[in-house]
């Protein structure tokens, strides 16, 4: 349903200027005006003739010159154009040297020989910065000048003159669709301009189209600037036409033009900073909506039309052509039976010998009593018996839980308990184990040995079922972990998504590095596996030391390497200590887990171009089966904060969605939704958390999962992703992104890690930013505050910016908030803590540790982790030796035991 | 057909031959235009100079086109005409984009080095080389206002080899060719580029009033048709340059084709200088 026939199509203008026409000059206005052109002393103004040399060039010259910017002629350009019939003059000025009346009052001065004076000019305000957050993002000032337009000229199928709008309607029209673009506390600048003079009006738009001047938003003493301009002109005449400036630029301008106060047109200008032309068409279909008055009360036929500017950009889901996974499995295991399926430190495994493990495995499970759709919790250490084994459970009909065997002990009781499993394959021992407890205890070697002989077909296994899959724990922030249940179906949908796109084959070698009860790793083993190509199992040890890591890389020759960005940074910074580049065989790295920071891969593109070898981030999520969206990352990439998390793969569907459920607008913030081939069956024993999240949307009737992720739809399709809907805080009144901020923070040359925070949150008038980060290079507060004013409006500037050594952690590696905000009045000194120099190694322990601790204190106890292990390895090799090795460091984790060591090999009594 | 669309254009020796080819060329590409030329005599020059009448014509072709023009006389060794020209030309358009360094004479020559008079040599460095300078030193303060421009100096394949007799015009033009890459330099920072345009023979085209190889064949003391017949054979494409080749080069030299070209030269002579 449109509610317009007629649009004019956008347009691009770059007037800088405010131009009036006098159109029909009168022979003695000619004469007079000529005179003076031909007496160029007095006036300082300088009059051009422009004699048209034919009467049909004659519109076409005025056109010409009413579109000249005035660049750096002085004051105003006065321009006679000629023909033998008609004669125009053509008025031009910069805004800050004449207004509509200024310009008026030269007219009259040409005519009647009065010397002139002062022009009235328009006061420059200054537009707001980048408190806009739809559409594109603010570029610098220097790309300023570029607009796109809308132009409104007819409402359902009749003249904008018909309607008899007022301009309070029309405020309040514009208010409603920006209300719709999440401004509601919104700034205008609004002018009228008549013949006889102008208004403006400064302040809040409120949503009946009143402007309250008392209202305007103050911060820090001055003005907040104005994000949107309206500016209605009435000249009252037909001899008069007049153009009026848009600069100084607002993000969004509202021209409403009129002749003896009817509306004839309503036309929208928009930065192309702000808004691209698609979005702007969006945006001015929904100000038409709120023009037109009859339907303009009722919220379903609104969202109706937001939901048809919104139906070309929710992907259609493609049917994929899905084999089950056991068929794809064993067609892999035949065509590729001499290749290497899985390798790990005690050896190779081809497909041949995988197919018959496997099977025997799931044999032996079905003996067991493993009925289709059983669970099973497999906690194993990491090799190609624990991969065996949750493909014997895939095969047998069950579903697998893997769960890390050095989790802590009530973890895995809790595992085992909330999934109801059945089964329970580890050699661990559960001592709390309760006597009602209904699971079977499986050691593996029980499994694994009888597998050893040659193929059992005394049973046959079942057939597929789509109830088989895996269940992966993710730790709810309630602190509870809560089980994801993925069928097979989704398996096999992820890899025929990506096979074609990533060229997945049986070429490639890929490792299982991350932990198989991270999900990222149901990928790293199914990717794999159903491509036919060789997986390498990364055993825990080396996966924590990401130069064992880096060598295990070389040595099997991955080409196909999955990271979370922070263990890739590191792996990143190795390889930067190495002469010559030696990770040539990698063809494609995919970044997933969390938001990837594409500044940090200069590194990486010193060495390697995307043409050898793809860069791709990944959006995922547990729920939605590992994957959602893919982004390549490009060179040309690095320097643009871009927050792009691409498409989504073939068969996933996103959709951004307001608190309703009501699709937003193209550059609209709300929240992502999942949908499609990957949705999983969604947490198991939790009930009222399944209907909050997976739900049914009442519009489509399809099933969505809300992944509490913000983000926004741009006019390619792709999707920004703008951090969790819980990082969100409101300070006095205004919404903001501590993410945003982070962003902009790290952006600053030399700063390495960022923090931002919130001092105070418990009272709102207490509220403080506070952004702490490490840095090579001294800044301080202040500093960072006239950086930050650049680019970011000042409510988002953090109250304080901390300069501290190190960003403390807590035991689980995430980053200490209360550590950070207790010790900013007595920030931690490297220096005077560990006293003297002779404590080399306690002092470095402390910098990286960025807390004081004893000599006796281990490592990995007091927030180490091994990424963190990296880095005192490197500080020891500089400041100690540099014979340490990152395993020496995990056997000797303390100050005192690595002092110890060290004497020893000293004194020769360890080999190396 | 808009190449040098919302662009303005200054041409100095717009009144005839190269000059006025670049006009009518750059009105075409729509291009807004300031056109100017002597209008006159100067003594020690052995031949009639563009006549105001001429340069009228270049403004009514270009009128015609249907882009603006601002004509104004002004003699390339005179600082203050070249000051108000700029001027005029700001005033009208407000802005400079794209300057044609154009304006140059090309006798008394005929002799030996030192059998010029000094009074000879001087018009020739005068013009050819001190003129090309007068306009960009009031034309790069509006480009660099802007951070944008395209400056053109047509000098020639005598800026890069030398001529039997001619020696007062090798040196202006070799001169023009040094100029052009300093500038290069000076100004890359601006996103103003310099360059040079270097015609070889360019016959005496009709349209344009050229008249360039008839003051050549009058230097030497032999007759057109005989000039002619030389630089036909002198070339290697067998067929001499015209103006209009040698405004195509200027034209692309001052749009945005050539945005990352600057401090080079670029000869049209029909593989004149390859030999």
């Amino acid at each position: 349903m449109m509610n317009v026939l007629e649009t004019k199509a956008v347009v691009q203008t770059s007037t800088t200027t405010n131009v009036l026409l006098v159109k029909k000059l009168t022979i003695e206005e000619i004469s007079k005006i000529h005179q003076k052109s031909i007496n160029q002393d007095h006036v300082d103004l300088f009059i051009t003739v422009e004699q048209v040399p034919s009467p049909e060039m004659y519109e076409e010259y005025i056109k010409r010159e009413k579109n000249r910017a005035i660049g750096l002629a002085e004051k105003i350009r006065i321009t006679l154009i000629l023909n033998e019939n008609n004669a125009t003059l053509v008025l031009t000025s910069d805004l800050t040297k004449a207004n509509l009346s200024g310009l008026l009052q030269v007219y009259n001065d040409l005519l009647d020989n009065i010397q002139m004076i002062e022009l009235d000019a328009d006061e420059v305000e200054r537009p707001a910065k980048a408190s806009i957050k739809w559409g594109v993002p603010l570029l610098d000032e220097a790309t300023q000048g570029n607009f796109n337009e809308y132009n409104i000229v007819q409402l359902k199928g009749q003249s904008v003159s018909h309607f008899a709008l007022q301009n309070q309607a029309i405020y309040a029209a514009l208010a409603q669709t920006l209300k719709l673009y999440g401004d509601e506390d919104l700034n205008v600048y609004a002018k009228s301009l008549t013949m006889s003079g102008q208004t403006i009006l400064k302040g809040k738009l409120n949503q009946d189209g009143t402007i309250n001047p008392n209202q305007q938003a103050i911060q820090n003493g001055e003005s907040a600037g104005y994000t949107t301009g309206i500016i209605s002109i009435d000249v009252d005449n037909k001899k008069f036409d007049y153009t009026y400036c848009l600069s100084p630029k607002y993000p969004l301008t509202c021209v409403i033009k009129q002749n003896g106060g009817v509306v004839h047109s309503v036309s929208l200008q928009a930065s192309v900073d702000t808004m691209d032309s698609e979005v702007l068409r969006q945006f001015g279909t929904m100000l038409e909506y709120f023009l037109t008055p009859i339907q303009a009360d009722s919220d379903s036929s609104m969202n109706e039309v937001i939901n048809e500017l919104m139906t070309p950009f929710g992907r259609r889901t493609v049917v994929l052509e899905q084999e089950n996974i056991l068929d794809r499995l064993e067609k892999i295991e035949r065509q590729f039976a001499q290749n290497i399926a899985l390798s790990d430190t005690q050896g190779d495994i081809t497909f041949e010998e995988l197919a018959q493990r496997s099977d025997s495995i799931a044999t032996h499970l079905i003996k067991e009593g493993l009925k289709t759709g059983d669970k099973a919790v497999i906690s194993v250490k990491q090799d190609n018996e624990l991969v065996l084994l949750m493909i014997g459970v895939i095969k047998a009909g069950g579903v697998y839980i893997p769960v890390d065997p050095n989790y802590p002990e009530e973890r895995i009781s809790f595992i085992l308990k909330d999934s109801g499993a059945k089964f329970f394959i580890s050699n661990l021992i559960q001592n709390s184990q309760d006597e009602d407890a209904d699971y079977i205890t499986i050691q593996p070697s029980g499994l694994l040995q009888q597998t050893q002989l040659e193929p059992h077909n005394d049973l046959l296994l079942p057939a597929y079922t789509p109830q088989s899959g895996y269940v992966i724990y993710t730790s709810g922030t309630s602190g509870v972990p809560k089980g994801v249940q993925v069928s097979c179906d989704n398996i096999i949908a992820l890899v025929e998504a990506t096979q074609e796109e990533f060229e997945l084959s049986a070429h490639d070698v890929w490792t299982m590095f991350h932990s198989s009860s991270f999900d990222f790793s149901v990928w790293e083993m199914w990717g794999s596996l159903l491509s036919g190509a060789k997986l390498v199992v990364v055993p825990r040890e080396t996966a924590t030391s990401m130069y064992d890591f880096y060598d295990l890389l070389i040595e099997h020759h991955v080409t196909v390497l999955n990271q979370t960005p922070s263990s890739f940074y590191a792996l990143q910074n190795i390889e930067s200590e190495q002469r010559i580049p030696r990770l040539n065989s990698i063809r494609l790295i995919i970044f997933g887990g969390e938001a990837l920071d594409n500044t940090k891969l200069k590194k990486w593109f010193q060495r390697y171009s995307s043409s050898k070898c793809r860069l791709v981030n990944m959006y995922g999520i547990t729920e939605t089966t590992v994957h959602v969206t893919y982004q390549n990352i490009f060179k040309r990439n690095l320097d643009t904060s871009s927050q792009s998390i691409g498409v989504p793969i073939k068969g996933w569907k996103i959709s951004v969605r307001d608190p309703y459920g009501v699709p937003c607008l193209l550059g609209v913030e709300g929240e992502i939704w999942v949908g499609g081939a990957g949705l999983s069956n969604g947490y198991i024993n939790r009930e009222k958390l399944n209907t909050e999240k997976f739900i049914i949307d009442k519009l489509s009737g399809e099933r969505w999962y809300k992944s509490g992720d913000l983000g926004k739809i741009k006019s390619d399709g792709s999707i920004d992703y703008l951090g969790r809907i819980d990082n969100q805080v409101k300070i006095r009144g205004y919404r903001i992104e501590l993410d945003e901020i982070k962003k902009h923070v790290s952006r600053i040359p030399g700063v390495r890690e960022v923090v931002v925070t919130v001092q105070n949150n418990d009272k709102d008038e207490h509220k403080q930013i506070i952004a702490f980060f490490e840095s090579n290079k001294d800044y301080s507060s202040n500093d960072i505050r006239d950086i930050l004013m650049k680019e970011l409006p000042s409510y988002m500037i953090p109250s304080k910016s901390v300069h501290v050594e190190d960003i403390p952690l807590t035991i689980n590696g995430k980053i200490d908030f209360k550590k950070l905000l207790d010790e900013q009045n007595e920030p931690y000194q490297a220096k005077t803590a560990a006293n003297s120099g002779e404590n080399v190694l306690l002092e470095v322990w402390c910098k990286i540790l960025g807390q004081q601790i004893t000599d006796e204190d281990n490592f990995f106890d007091c927030g180490g982790n091994s990424l963190l292990a990296v880095s005192l390895l490197s500080e020891l090799k500089q400041k100690v030796s540099k014979d340490i090795l990152l395993r020496d460091l995990y056997v000797h984790s303390s100050p005192s035991s690595m002092r110890a060591f060290l004497k020893a090999k000293e004194r020769g009594e360890v080999s190396v | 057909m808009d190449r040098l669309k919302n662009k303005v254009v200054l041409i100095t020796g717009a009144g005839r031959g190269i000059g006025k080819a670049c006009a009518i060329k750059a009105a075409k590409e729509g291009a807004d235009i300031i056109i100017s030329d002597i209008g006159s005599n100067i003594d020690a020059v052995p031949y009639d100079l563009s006549r105001t009448s001429q340069l009228d014509d270049t403004e009514k072709i270009c009128r015609k086109l249907g882009v603006n023009v601002l004509k104004k006389h002004a003699d390339v060794t005179k600082i203050e005409e070249i000051a108000s020209l700029v001027q005029d030309a700001v005033h009208r358009f407000g802005r400079i984009d794209v300057l044609i360094n154009n304006a140059g004479i090309g006798a008394p020559a005929g002799k030996a080095a030192h059998n010029y008079s000094s009074e000879e040599w001087d018009i020739l460095l005068n013009v050819n080389l001190s003129g090309p300078w007068r306009v960009i030193k009031f034309v790069v303060p509006i480009m660099i206002k802007q951070q944008e421009g395209s400056i053109i100096n047509i000098a020639s394949t005598a800026g890069l080899l030398g001529y039997k007799h001619f020696a007062g015009y090798v040196a202006s033009k070799h001169g023009l060719v040094g100029l052009t890459k300093s500038a290069a330099l000076d100004y890359a920072m601006d996103n103003i580029r310099v360059n040079a345009i270097c015609p070889g023979p360019v016959y005496d085209d009709e349209f344009v009033d050229g008249s360039m190889t008839k003051v050549v064949a009058d230097s030497l003391g032999i007759q057109l048709g005989e000039q002619e017949e030389i630089d036909l054979q002198s070339v290697a494409m067998n067929s001499v340059v015209s103006p209009t080749d040698v405004a195509e080069a200027a034209i692309w030299l001052g749009s945005d084709e050539s945005k990352r070209v600057t401090g080079t030269n670029i000869t049209v002579d029909a593989g004149y200088s390859a030999k």
